[in-house]
């Protein structure tokens, strides 16, 4: 009897908590949709800790004891903390601070509590800290990782070496990688690209593609090949069996104005139209050449142009032609039975050529609509 | 054996020495200092909420929060909302919006072409960049000066005075108001506006201009050095006595100025602040007017401007 009735009055008693709860919560919304929760709704929270904290941001000079009896209201609000944590380290009061920054991560094991101690910890130089808090924020880190990346890496400047303290996950190498490439740090992105190029993982693709690119324009063949996992002195993709990138050592396929191009698996195809200008390059490629001879050996079938195409291969190196394959004749061509042609040619420098082929009027031919299909692009050393 | 023991010390010493110096190198990090704001805000492109580490050169870029950056210099500042700075340990650049300087003294910052710098240390300042050329300047406490992209100062302002300065494109006569004096056997004149004394010289005689309030436009002699008082020689092409001083809200009409800030007089209204319409100067390739109502009228970083809690 004495159990039931005890029993009843602490329901009545948590029934009247809930509904007083309730009642507040409905009136707090209230007044935030009229608009008036600057005016009523902030004294309403009387003795919370968001109370103290609005009253630290409205009176600076009440800051640190506002916060403080803002953790004392509730020690599981890390956002208190971490502000109370901030507020003494400007004060100069580190130990507090650190106190205050570590009780946060202790009640908030999200991302914000464990950056925030990692750069406390990397401005007072505590190397252990810092590195254990920055580890805790990459494992969760949910934007963009590059503030936390750059962190680290004023603290280590070894990229490999920060990678594997901050605890190497492909999501925090791709972040490095594209922090490396941002920096222009060629060797370190090399290194941090092979380590993701070895995992394989398809989303992975454009972003080496990216970094091949940027080792291209940056004249850094050994690193772009290796990226690339592509060869010197070779054509990638030459039997045209994917769909051609357009990124790093892939062809690049150009639409001739006024015309169109179009791969299918093992060939690519061009239309010129009467409007495509005398002059236009079509296909492209960058390869990577050490002084000697090379012949270029590829298939092809013209329809529709004249008899001397104005299609021909080059070799550019910087913008400048350096060798320039013979124009290509309709009889040459696959209609003709003769599948296969060789243009065979020289470099004197080593480095990055651009493998084009060309589309050049040949003077005193007509300017005709047609059509011309590469295929089985092969560069071999002689 | 002497010299093997030698030889140790030595190789133990330099060791130690490394070591420490190794420790050094990690220690001093280019960190300058903290930033912390309400919201989020990005730096460096990246999007961040509640606070960061503020490295030398970082770009940031505040939204509807302001932030505070607390540098290792001690210098305090706020970026207002919707305002772009890059910072230095010991300048910022504002690209955008506005900023208030704390505990200033040694830190400058640059805006459009001009550099703002304070006279004391504990000067707080507001810098901020209405329209697309010109700079206001406020000074809340203390004084500041400024200084045109040669180095030289076009304004000093007092504490409690504002002042929307406009480099000009083309260097054009320099104008200047205020009382004509005769110091050892030279002719000075403070300029009401931008409190810049400058020295005249004048094919007329100016003696019986002594002591009167002048309306003086001329050009500046860049060969010529100004006695000490003075920044700058300014040969006098007319003097004329100067109107009463007065001062109406932007927009009002009526400039009788020579174009930027003196422009401002009509184009003023549009970036809020009010702006002296009679008293515009133009020194060294900088035009400057008073804002009128001094702070009052120079607004303020807003009820958003930086609070030291993270969300």
């Amino acid at each position: 009897m004495i159990g039931a009735r005890l029993f009843a009055a602490i329901s009545l008693a948590a029934f009247v908590f809930a509904a007083a709860g309730t009642l507040r919560l409905a009136i707090a919304e209230s007044l935030w949709r009229t608009g008036s929760l600057a005016a009523g709704g902030w004294p309403m929270s009387v003795g919370n800790s968001s109370y103290y904290e609005e009253l630290a941001v409205r009176e600076p000079a009440l800051e640190v004891s506002a916060l403080g009896r803002a953790v004392a209201a509730n020690p599981r609000d890390s956002a208190a903390w971490i502000a109370l944590g901030l507020a003494a380290e400007r004060a100069g009061d580190t130990d507090r601070a650190r106190y205050c920054l570590l009780q946060a991560e202790k009640v908030d094991r999200q991302y914000l509590p464990a950056w925030t101690a990692a750069n406390f910890f990397f401005r007072q130089a505590n190397d252990t800290e810092f590195w254990r808090a920055a580890r805790q924020a990459a494992a969760m880190f949910y934007d963009d990782p590059a503030p936390l990346i750059d962190l680290a890496d004023h603290r280590e400047l070894k990229a490999v070496a920060a990678l594997e303290r901050l605890g190497d996950t492909p999501r925090l190498e791709r972040g490095y990688l594209h922090f490396l490439i941002a920096e222009g740090r060629w060797q370190e992105a090399q290194e941090v690209g092979g380590r993701l190029a070895l995992r394989r993982g398809a989303q992975d693709r454009e972003l080496l593609l990216a970094l091949t690119d940027r080792l291209i324009v940056a004249g850094r063949a050994e690193a772009a090949l290796a990226i690339a996992r592509a060869r010197a002195g070779a054509v990638t993709n030459g039997d045209f069996r994917i769909e051609p990138s357009g990124h790093g050592f892939d062809w690049r396929m150009t639409a001739p104005p006024g015309g169109a191009a179009h791969w299918e698996s093992g060939r690519v195809r061009f239309w010129l139209a009467r409007s495509t200008p005398d002059a236009c390059a079509l296909l492209d490629q960058w390869v990577v050449l050490d002084p000697g001879g090379y012949r270029l050996r590829f298939e092809y079938r013209i329809d529709g142009l004249a008899e001397e195409t104005g299609l021909h291969w080059t070799a550019v190196r910087h913008g400048i032609e350096e060798a320039s394959g013979p124009v290509l004749t309709r009889a040459a061509g696959l209609a003709a039975g003769d599948r296969k042609t060789d243009w065979s040619f020289g470099v004197k420098k080593p480095g990055f050529y651009q493998l084009r082929l060309v589309y050049s009027r040949v003077p005193g031919t007509t300017h005709i609509e047609g059509r011309a299909e590469f295929a089985s692009v092969e560069l071999k050393n002689l | 054996m002497r010299l093997n023991s030698l030889e140790a010390f030595l190789a133990v010493l330099l060791a130690m020495q490394l070591g420490i110096d190794s420790g050094f190198a990690v220690a001093a990090s280019p960190a300058i200092g903290t930033i912390v704001t309400r919201g989020a805000f990005r730096m460096n492109q990246a999007t961040l909420t509640s606070n960061a580490t503020l490295f030398a050169g970082a770009t940031i870029e505040t939204g509807a929060a302001g932030s505070l950056m607390e540098l290792a210099s001690g210098t305090r500042l706020e970026l207002g909302p919707e305002s772009r700075g890059r910072f230095f340990g010991d300048h910022l650049v504002l690209e955008r919006g506005q900023s208030k300087i704390d505990k200033s003294l040694g830190f400058r910052v640059e805006a459009r072409g001009l550099t703002v710098l304070s006279d004391t240390g504990g000067s707080t300042g507001r810098i901020r960049l209405p329209g697309s050329a010109r700079v206001e300047v406020s000074a809340l406490t203390g004084s500041f000066r400024v200084l045109n992209s040669r180095g030289m100062v076009v304004a000093k302002i007092a504490s409690g005075k504002a002042l929307v300065l406009e480099p000009q494109q083309a260097t054009g006569p320099t104008r200047v108001t205020g009382r004509l004096v005769k110091l050892g056997g030279h002719y000075l004149l403070t300029d009401e506006t931008t409190n810049i004394t400058v020295e005249l010289t004048a094919k007329k005689n100016l003696a019986n201009q002594i002591g009167q309030r002048l309306e003086v436009t001329g050009s500046s002699d860049g060969v010529a050095t100004p006695v000490s008082d003075a920044t700058e020689l300014i040969e006098v092409a007319q003097a004329t006595p100067a109107p009463p001083p007065a001062t109406a809200p932007a927009g009002a009409g009526g400039s009788s100025g020579t174009g930027g800030a003196a422009g401002g007089a009509g184009g003023g209204a549009a970036n809020g602040a009010a702006v002296s319409v009679t008293l515009i100067a133009v020194i060294a390739g900088v035009a400057a007017a008073a804002v009128v109502g001094g702070l009052a009228a120079s607004g303020s970083l807003g009820g958003s401007a930086a609070a030291p809690v993270s969300r």
